[in-house]
Formats: C-alpha cells, sequence, structure tokens
C-alpha cells in the first residue's frame, strides 16, 4: 500500500498559525521564548545560519563529516519531535497511529517555516521520500550565498530521517537526491539501503 | 518543530544511528579483510568507518568505542585532506598520531571508506602499515561491490 500526504494552502497556513504562533510563549523578564510548555528555550533564527554550521565545518573537515554532524543534530530534532507528537496520535490501530504520525511531519515542517512538503511512504518496498517543491528554508538560503555543487541541507536530511523511524519504527537512512541550493528545481530526502559517498563530493 | 525544544519529550541516543549495516556478504568480506591485523604484534583494534564517519564494521569490544572513533578518524581524514589541497601538496595517503599510552593510525580505504586502527606503542609502524595498505585495497574492493 502507498501513502501520500500533503498540506493544501489552507492547512499550511493553519499550521503556522498553530506552531509558530499560537505554541510560542515569551517570558518577558528573561526575553526568551519558550515553545509548546517546554522548558527548553526557542529562538528564531535565519535559516542561513543553520546553513553556515555546515559550510564552516566543510572547510575544516570536508563534506561527508561535516554532513554527518549536521545529520545527527537533525536526526535528534527530528526523533524527539515526532516522540512529542506521538502523544496526541494515539487514536485507532498502532499501524494507523504510525502512519498519521508520519503524515504529522508535513504539519510541522511547514508550520515551524522549514518548507512545505509531501511525504511518500510504499509499506511494500519500505520507501519514503519527502519533497519540499518550492525547497526547504535552508535550500533556499543556500542558494542565495551562491551556486554550490553538493546538496545543501543534510540538517533536514538527518531530520526526515529521525522522523520517520521514530513515526513508522524503522531504521532507513535519508539521501538529498535533489536540493535547490544547488540549481535543482526542488529538495528531494529518499531512502536509501545504504548512503555511497559520491566521488565528485569528496574531491 | 524548534530543535531544542523538541527535547523536551525525551532525549533520544544517537548511538543507535552511528552503526550501519553493511549488506550480508560484504560484512563476511571485511571480517576476513580485517583478520589477519589481529595477529599484528600490538594491535589492539580496528574500524572500517564510511567517509562521514559512520562504522561499517570493528573490532573494538563496544560499538560505542568504535562509534566516537570512527567519527574523529573521519574528520582527521577530511581535515587532512582540507590541508592537503591548502597547502597544495595533494592528497593524505595514510597517518599515525603518537599518543601517551597508543598509536593511532588511519588510511583511506578507497572512495567510500576509511580504515582506522589502534596500536600498542611498541607496535612496528613499518610493518603495519604495510599490512594496512593491503588491507585497504580489499576493504575498498568489498564495498566497491556494494
Amino acid at each position: 500500500m502507498k501513502h501520500r500526504f500533503a498540506l493544501s494552502d489552507e492547512e499550511s497556513q493553519a499550521q503556522f498559525q498553530l506552531v509558530s504562533k499560537d505554541l510560542l510563549e515569551h517570558n518577558v523578564k528573561q526575553g526568551v521564548n519558550y515553545w509548546a510548555g517546554s522548558p527548553y528555550p526557542t529562538m528564531l533564527l535565519w535559516a542561513g545560519r543553520v546553513y553556515d554550521f555546515l559550510r564552516v565545518m566543510e572547510e575544516i573537515v570536508g563534506f561527508y563529516p561535516a554532513h554527518r554532524q549536521s545529520y545527527l543534530v537533525g536526526y535528534r530534532s527530528g526523533t524527539d519531535g515526532a516522540a512529542v507528537s506521538e502523544v496526541i496520535e494515539t487514536k485507532g490501530s498502532k499501524k494507523a497511529a504510525r502512519t498519521r504520525l508520519l503524515a504529522s511531519g508535513t504539519s510541522i515542517t511547514a508550520g515551524a517555516g522549514w518548507g512545505r512538503c509531501t511525504i511518500e511512504y510504499d509499506e511494500d518496498s519500505g520507501k519514503a521520500i519527502w519533497e519540499f517543491p518550492e525547497g526547504t528554508a535552508i535550500g533556499l538560503a543556500a542558494r542565495l550565498e551562491g551556486a554550490r555543487t553538493k546538496p545543501a541541507c543534510p540538517f533536514i536530511a538527518g531530520f526526515v530521517a529521525g522522523w520517520t523511524n521514530r513515526s513508522l519504527g524503522v531504521e532507513l537512512e535519508f539521501e538529498e537526491t535533489k536540493c535547490v541550493g544547488r540549481g535543482d528545481d526542488c529538495c528531494l530526502f529518499e531512502s536509501v539501503a545504504f548512503l555511497h559517498a559520491k566521488k565528485e563530493y569528496v574531491e | 518543530m524548534p530543535v531544542s525544544a523538541s527535547r523536551a519529550a525525551s532525549i533520544s541516543d544517537p548511538v543507535h544511528v552511528v552503526m550501519v549495516k553493511a549488506p550480508q556478504g560484504i560484512e563476511e568480506r571485511l571480517r576476513e579483510a580485517m583478520e589477519p591485523l589481529r595477529k599484528v604484534q600490538g594491535f589492539v583494534s580496528a574500524a572500517v568507518t564510511r567517509r562521514d564517519g559512520l562504522v561499517i564494521h570493528h573490532t573494538f569490544p563496544s560499538a560505542r568505542a568504535a562509534a566516537g572513533l570512527s567519527a574523529m578518524a573521519a574528520a582527521m581524514v577530511g581535515a587532512s585532506r582540507a590541508a592537503g589541497a591548502e597547502l597544495g601538496i595533494g592528497l593524505p595517503t595514510y597517518g599515525f598520531i603518537y599518543f601517551e599510552d597508543g598509536i593511532l593510525l588511519i588510511q583511506d580505504a578507497g572512495p567510500q571508506a576509511i580504515l582506522a586502527c589502534l596500536l600498542e606503542l611498541g607496535a612496528n609502524i613499518g610493518y603495519v602499515i604495510t599490512r594496512i595498505s593491503r588491507i585497504s585495497d580489499q576493504v575498498r574492493e568489498a564495498l566497491e561491490d556494494l
């Protein structure tokens, strides 16, 4: 069975209202924001600065080690984010709840301003694809910095991996096969059995 | 979802994602390739790591120990390559670092992998490099078939 999840314009707007406005609280004394009752401070950060973390690390240790560190941070965000949402997605069978939790990834990425995406999941093959037709916020920021030859969003790749794995109880790895930051028409993250290093990214 | 806020519910352990499963057959070939290293005097442990630092195969007592070394080895190789480019002296072939209580030897093992080997201080480095070079070729060949 194949699943496809997407948001309408109205749903994207509603998720922005919920995730980025209604659930965000400001502590006037601290001048710090908090999200959804979490004790961890939350702040607004330019997407280009997230890209800068990758770019600066790349200059020192090269693409793949930098990619992995960024991916791991995104992965933790994805797994923990799905864990928070998991509490809500309890109706119906466990399988249905897992699928709904995966689907809710579209709401979070759009609502948080990371990018509006569609998620496709094929139960039979186990293949999952997250597509951001207009690009992720980080990819769009990278594009503004100038053309690059390597994908710019390992953080998002890690996030979608973490969210997918936590939702479905699987262990998938994701590769960013398209990135607007290097001139592609969208940002595309596809699950892969084994991530191969590309020679042109190493040299 | 903001990264830090999402950590409120549970703190996931990223260690479970730092070990990748090589397909069956490849795993066996890597194990066989590494086996001769165990007979080298002064050998402690070794790991085959993906270029991004994820462990593919190792002989360490725990996956956690192998994961840490592998991530660092990948970063060292990456930094060495950047240094080679910056200095205009080409690509690194292998490197070893003497510590107070051991030696770390790192070598490229083809486009996909890096071989990191931990040795005792008294190990014969020249001999180990010879062995490591041969094993690196075998690792490269095994991973080319992926």
